[in-house]
């Protein structure tokens, strides 16, 4: 109104001509905001399961959202799990919401029927990228945490192979490399996701650990105390991984606890080089990082009392080796051996039910603000633009 | 030959422009008699229902750009805004940039959407990037420009009537200025996404520049009748 009484003002002291044209300028100027018109309609709302246990989902919800409690999300996922774009927007729709979707529920179910008196299971999730293998293992993780699992998550391990903080020679061994600060927060992820439940395991060190002269780690403390220790001492970070991991094979070999492994791109544990560089500008194999060597030795079978859970990831390998999704190219001869046998599950993009689902929850939580967005021909033009895949989904709503 | 009808054709199409020697040159491809073409669903059953769809049967159509789209989500203010934060042709570039402000736009409102309780208080708050975006364009038009015009050896800044062409090309362009105003360590699509809402309610630094030429346009009216003569 400001901007029309300035032009009032001056319009009045000019000449008529001038008046005439100031005025067709004022009319002209309504006409393009009419030609965006569209037609409102009433928007749909998500269809949602009001079961937060996934140990209760059946093929029933498939299709349908769940919404994990902020202090679970906090918990499991508080340092890592869930991919930052999906995490924007649980933070931007003040819930944290995942659809149910096949692979995990087969997964769960699979989880559910394993003899624990055998060789852990392992089951590898592999798909193309974005069709939701990271998002499966988080309804996976949030099962195992609610069934009374210990967790050994595992969420970017291809980060301490291209993305390092800080990498050291071995306090301990000479032939090894450590992660200090990636230790440390992996530690951290440890206590925070299983805290509470060591309480009640009561879990304790079967060997004596000496560090330095002066610091040790007696026979008989609750295993947390080796994760404090090492969060306080960077230095010894790797090592006291490698003692955890060591400690609750032993823990669950002997029935004390059940043990679930989760590693997201495990691919990527056997990828044949990383970037840190030694002194004569070689680049050090992967496996001579003393955690990579802690989290191969989980995919052993000389343990009972666990499940292994991975997804595959062509991203996850170095530029070179990602033509294909499927397993045996991305594990090379290496990483099939080591995993042998393995049960696949393949994840894939969304089909009609899954789409519309999605569709109805973004314009539910008003993600998709478009008017024509809700229509038919916007729903169709929506699932043709994304491929039904569920990460272009999410790419192409960002401006609608 | 050049005369009136040269004139007449630069007014009626702006691709036939005079060169230094002043002769006519056409720098289209297509000559004049092409029409221009209709890619919106929508707009062509307009025609056909009009009846101006049989004028044009017969005559010939230029081709469409690889921009036009039928697509529902399509806003062709948008598409134009888009074009204003191009650099050197990196389309793509800049068509990720305005999404990237969009759902900046959509997150800042999302939160505060979410946050409010009563359905009041979120009855006010607009989520629609769209609109802010229509919205903040139309608060930044101007209904006055300046010319500088030549009288007695000193040049004055004459205000003048703006069109309806020019005053969005302004809008567009402070809007695209305000959001390269920017700190360092500040992504653009952030500080466009900021600057839109601000524009949207009639604040910020693109209204800012409409009112300063305003007020400019308010200072000069005396030199407004050099105009003529």
């Amino acid at each position: 109104m400001a901007v029309r009484a300035v032009a009032g003002r001056f319009i009045s002291c000019i000449h008529n001509n001038e008046l005439l044209l100031c005025h067709r300028s004022i009319v002209g100027r309504t006409r393009r905001s009419s030609s965006t018109q569209a037609v409102e309609e009433p928007r749909p709302i998500a269809s949602r399961t009001v079961i937060t246990n996934p140990s209760h989902h059946t093929s029933d919800h498939i299709g349908s959202w769940y919404t994990l409690e902020p202090n679970t999300v906090k918990r499991l996922f508080g340092h890592g799990g869930i991919p930052k774009p999906y995490r924007t927007l649980c933070d931007a729709f003040f819930e944290s919401s995942l659809m149910v979707r096949q692979p995990a529920l087969s997964t769960i179910d699979y989880i559910k029927r394993s003899n624990l008196n055998l060789p852990p299971n392992k089951f590898m999730l592999y798909g193309n990228n974005g069709v939701g293998k990271t998002i499966s293992l988080v309804h996976i993780t949030h099962f195992l945490a609610e069934d009374g699992w210990v967790l050994v998550h595992v969420p970017v391990p291809s980060q301490w192979r291209r993305v390092f903080k800080e990498v050291v020679p071995s306090a301990t061994n000479p032939d090894q490399y450590d992660h200090t600060r990636d230790s440390v927060m992996w530690l951290q992820h440890f206590r925070s996701q299983n805290t509470e439940l060591l309480k009640s395991l009561q879990l304790e060190t079967s060997e004596h650990y000496t560090w330095t002269q002066r610091e040790a780690t007696e026979v008989g403390q609750p295993l947390m105390t080796l994760a404090d220790f090492g969060i306080s001492r960077a230095r010894f970070a790797s090592d006291c991984v490698t003692a955890i991991i060591k400690e609750l094979k032993q823990c669950a070999s002997q029935d004390r606890c059940k043990v679930a492994v989760v590693i997201d791109g495990i691919n990527s544990l056997f990828c044949p080089t990383s970037r840190y560089r030694l002194e004569d500008l070689t680049y050090l194999p992967p496996d001579r990082f003393t955690i990579f060597r802690a989290f191969l030795s989980l995919l052993q079978s000389d343990w009972k009392n666990g499940v292994i859970v991975g997804t595959i990831d062509k991203r996850d390998n170095e530029g070179e080796r990602r033509k294909s999704y499927l397993p045996r190219y991305l594990l090379r001869q290496k990483g099939w051996e080591a995993l042998d046998p393995f049960i696949p599950i393949p994840v894939v993009d969304y089909d009609e039910v899954e789409m519309r689902s999605a569709i109805n929850y973004y314009l539910d939580r008003g993600w998709l603000q478009s008017p024509h967005s809700g229509s038919d021909v916007g729903r169709k033009e929506l699932a043709a633009l994304s491929n039904h895949n569920p990460l272009t989904f999410m790419e192409i709503c960002k401006s609608i | 030959m050049l005369g009136l009808r040269g004139t007449l054709l630069c007014r009626l199409l702006p691709e036939y422009s005079r060169d230094a020697s002043g002769a006519l040159r056409a720098y289209s491809m297509y000559p004049p008699t092409y029409i221009k073409p209709v890619y919106q669903k929508e707009k062509l059953e307009e025609l056909i229902e009009s009846g101006e769809a049989k004028e044009r049967e017969f005559t010939p159509v230029r081709a469409a750009y690889n921009s036009h789209t039928s697509s529902v989500f399509h806003d062709s203010l948008v598409r134009k805004f888009t074009n204003h934060v191009m650099k050197t042709g990196q389309k793509s570039l800049s068509r990720e940039l305005v999404e990237q402000t969009f759902r900046e736009i959509k997150l800042i409102q999302l939160r505060k959407w979410n946050q409010t309780q009563t359905p009041e208080e979120k009855s006010v708050i607009e989520c629609d990037p769209n609109k802010i975006f229509h919205k903040a364009v139309e608060n930044c038009r101007p209904l006055l420009i300046v010319s500088p015009i030549k009288r007695g050896g000193v040049t004055y800044q004459v205000p003048m009537p703006v069109t309806e062409h020019r005053s969005y090309f302004e809008s567009m362009r402070w809007l695209v200025k305000a959001g390269r105003e920017k700190e360092r360590t500040i992504h653009f699509p952030q500080q466009m996404a900021r600057e839109l809402l601000s524009a949207a309610k009639n604040e910020g630094r693109a209204v800012k520049m409409k009112q300063d030429l305003h007020q400019l346009c308010e200072a000069n009216k005396a030199y407004a009748h050099y105009r003529w003569g």
